[in-house]
């Protein structure tokens, strides 16, 4: 029990970048940007090979965030400077990313080095701590403390993340962003270049993807060019699962509850997959869920105000 | 008169000390029996996804598990695990492993391999339905010197056999042609083999690299038009899935087509040679057995599968205007559509 809920918060908390990245780009652009299907494996590579050649887990998750920033520029020019549609720029340059991160693969193979890795950080300071990596007991309840100081180091740089983006949407800058998406006229009226806002923000986005993938390479310890698939489905599910809460909240809680849904779409597949009989169909049952999650406030909305009347 | 009555009598110390001889026997045989597996053993299979290999690797596993003499619910108890594809579920059913009592994990496939042993959990690994293991690079040297904690039994069909057998049919064969997902690791090996087997056969190799599965079907008609003589698809996720793309091509343009997967031999290939996934499992279950048993894996060297099954497809061979000689199709362990004269 113990140990599927830190594998599910651990899991979740790598997570938390990529579902605040699909929340800037889903909630505030009203685009599911594909470009992060791309990112989240190019962050990946990026800190592969940089904790290969023993940069540090701190140069190569900046350097893999830096990457991600960039091709999401790429995506929002595209956008904005070529008039490409938001949904087929994403596209075009999550299909132009697997061409670079195939390259990446061939050109330097990237490998992590464990004792580079915040994992290896993790396993260090267990042996600091614990004496040893074996598993201890918590209430009768079996658990592995180094998985558990990797929560504690994850934890630590998605709530970095997250408090920087909330702190960031409180500047000018950010309050702009927010107009951008959802009423660029007014936005323009007021002077600012909403074309710059919107390829700000699908860096950001990408950015954030990119960090989660620097993340998932440093806990798993490789990652693979078709690990990015879907990523854009598991963003939409936390943000979802975030809204189902939140809908009607002010926008700190909103962009805090796809931090929340990240940890419950986790917490879920964990128990899933900490389940014998469950196991083998994670996809079908993480399918309902986020379909409960998706129905929840139609159901509350139909609750309070009677049936919706849908326009055809 | 000596009578049996006589024979029981001068006889009796004789004749009652071998049926308790027997008896005791057999109950030293039973309690040796006992003593080598002292507990019961839980085994998790994790599966990176679900495909015919996979499904016969976990049969043969199982049955070769009873038939090392080990008890389903006595001896071991069974958990499959699959993660659908998705690297962070694979880890995270390793993670579940690592604290639920899993007492050996038996990987199948690339992807689950290198995690079950880099998250350096004590449980043994035995993995199974593996190119070859040494792409990853931690996993060993060689066959016995190998990662202290892992064992198994890897596929690495020898390719140069299925070309010799393409030259017997058809001398002539100097050029061939194979399409290569370079992203999987295991499609870089085979198409290593095939030019290393082609090289030393004096065969030229066209190699056409794809990406995604919609663009398989215009990369066949490429490679097809690029002037081969045959097209000798190596083994990769990818082509496996759109090999029915790769045949039509193969069909349209008259090119021969062989290939390593069995059921390929039903999907237009004239010739397959490919593992045999049950044999693989039986072969992995007694290296499982003996790690049960109280050997340590970095005793057991890694296997490699001992049997291949040789498929001809004759109406494909006829369709192609391939013909293949009596001797070759003796050789073969099925053979699809009619034998000439038979």
């Amino acid at each position: 029990m113990i140990q599927t809920l830190i594998i599910g918060l651990r899991d979740g908390f790598i997570l938390v970048p990529l579902a605040l990245g699909v929340f800037i780009s889903y909630r505030l652009l009203r685009v599911a940007d594909m470009t992060v299907d791309g990112t989240f494996v190019l962050g990946g590579m990026v800190t592969a090979v940089l904790l290969r050649d023993a940069a540090g887990p701190i140069v190569a998750i900046t350097a893999a965030m830096l990457a991600g920033a960039v091709a999401g520029t790429v995506t929002g020019l595209l956008n904005t400077r070529l008039g490409v549609k938001r949904i087929l720029a994403g596209i075009l340059v999550m299909t132009a990313l697997y061409s670079v991160n195939s390259s990446i693969v061939e050109v330097w193979r990237p490998s992590v080095r464990p004792e580079e890795s915040l994992r290896g950080v993790a396993g260090q300071l267990t042996e600091l701590l614990y004496g040893s990596t074996d598993a201890h007991q918590l209430f009768g309840m079996k658990f592995l403390p180094e998985h558990f100081m990797s929560l504690l180091l994850y934890a630590a740089v998605a709530v970095l993340a997250a408090i920087l983006l909330l702190f960031f949407f409180h500047t000018r800058m950010g309050l702009a962003v927010r107009g951008a998406g959802s009423n660029d006229k007014a936005v323009r009226a007021l002077g600012a270049n909403v074309p710059v806002l919107v390829t700000v923000a699908l860096a950001l986005a990408n950015g954030l993807a990119a960090l989660s993938g620097a993340l998932f390479v440093q806990e798993f310890e490789g990652i693979d060019i078709k690990d990015g698939i879907g990523s854009i489905v598991t963003g939409l599910a936390c943000v979802m699962i975030g809204h189902a809460v939140s809908a009607r909240m002010r926008f700190s809680f909103q962009l805090l509850s796809a931090v929340a849904g990240a940890l419950l779409y986790k917490l879920l597949i964990s128990a899933l997959v900490s389940n014998e009989f469950l196991s083998s169909d994670v996809k079908l049952y993480t399918a309902i869920i986020v379909l409960l999650a998706m129905m929840l406030p139609v159901w509350l909305r139909r609750g309070r105000s009677g049936p919706e009347v849908t326009e055809v | 008169m000596y009578t049996f009555a006589h024979f029981l009598r001068r006889y009796r110390a004789v004749l009652a000390v071998v049926p308790v001889a027997v008896l005791l026997f057999f109950a030293c045989n039973k309690a040796d029996e006992e003593q080598e597996v002292k507990k019961r053993w839980k085994l998790t299979m994790v599966k990176y996804d679900e495909m015919q290999q996979t499904e016969h690797a976990e049969e043969g596993f199982l049955s070769g598990l009873r038939e090392a003499g080990l008890r389903e619910g006595v001896d071991f108890e069974f958990v499959t695990r699959n993660a659908q594809g998705e690297a962070m579920t694979v880890n995270s059913m390793l993670d579940a492993a690592a604290v639920d009592g899993t007492d050996m994990l038996v990987t199948l496939q690339t992807p689950t391999l290198e995690p079950s042993f880099k998250r350096r959990y004590k449980a043994p690994v035995v993995f199974m339905v593996v190119a070859n293991p040494f792409v990853i690079s931690s996993v060993g040297a060689s066959d016995s010197a190998h990662h202290p904690k892992v064992t198994g039994v890897y596929t690495n069909t020898p390719i140069e056999t299925m070309l010799r057998y393409i030259l017997q049919c058809r001398p002539s064969i100097r050029r061939i042609g194979t399409l290569v997902a370079k992203e999987e690791m295991n499609a870089i090996f085979y198409r290593e083999q095939l030019l290393d087997a082609a090289r030393r056969l004096n065969l030229e190799v066209e190699v056409v690299n794809v990406q995604f599965r919609t663009s398989v079907p215009l990369d066949a008609a490429r490679l097809c038009q690029s002037g081969i003589d045959a097209i000798v698809q190596i083994e990769d996720n990818l082509t496996s899935a759109t090999f029915p793309s790769i045949a039509r091509a193969a069909k349209d343009y008259g090119i021969p087509l062989f290939s390593f997967v069995d059921r390929q031999a039903d999907q237009g290939s004239i010739m397959v040679y490919a593992p045999d996934y049950r044999r693989a499992g039986r072969q992995t279950a007694v290296q499982a057995a003996r790690i049960i048993r109280g050997e340590k894996p970095e005793d057991i060297p890694f296997g490699r599968i001992d049997k291949f099954d040789f498929i001809i497809n004759l109406d494909a061979a006829r369709e192609a205007g391939f013909p293949i000689p009596p001797e070759l199709v003796a050789k073969a362990d099925r053979v699809i559509g009619k034998v000439e004269g038979a």
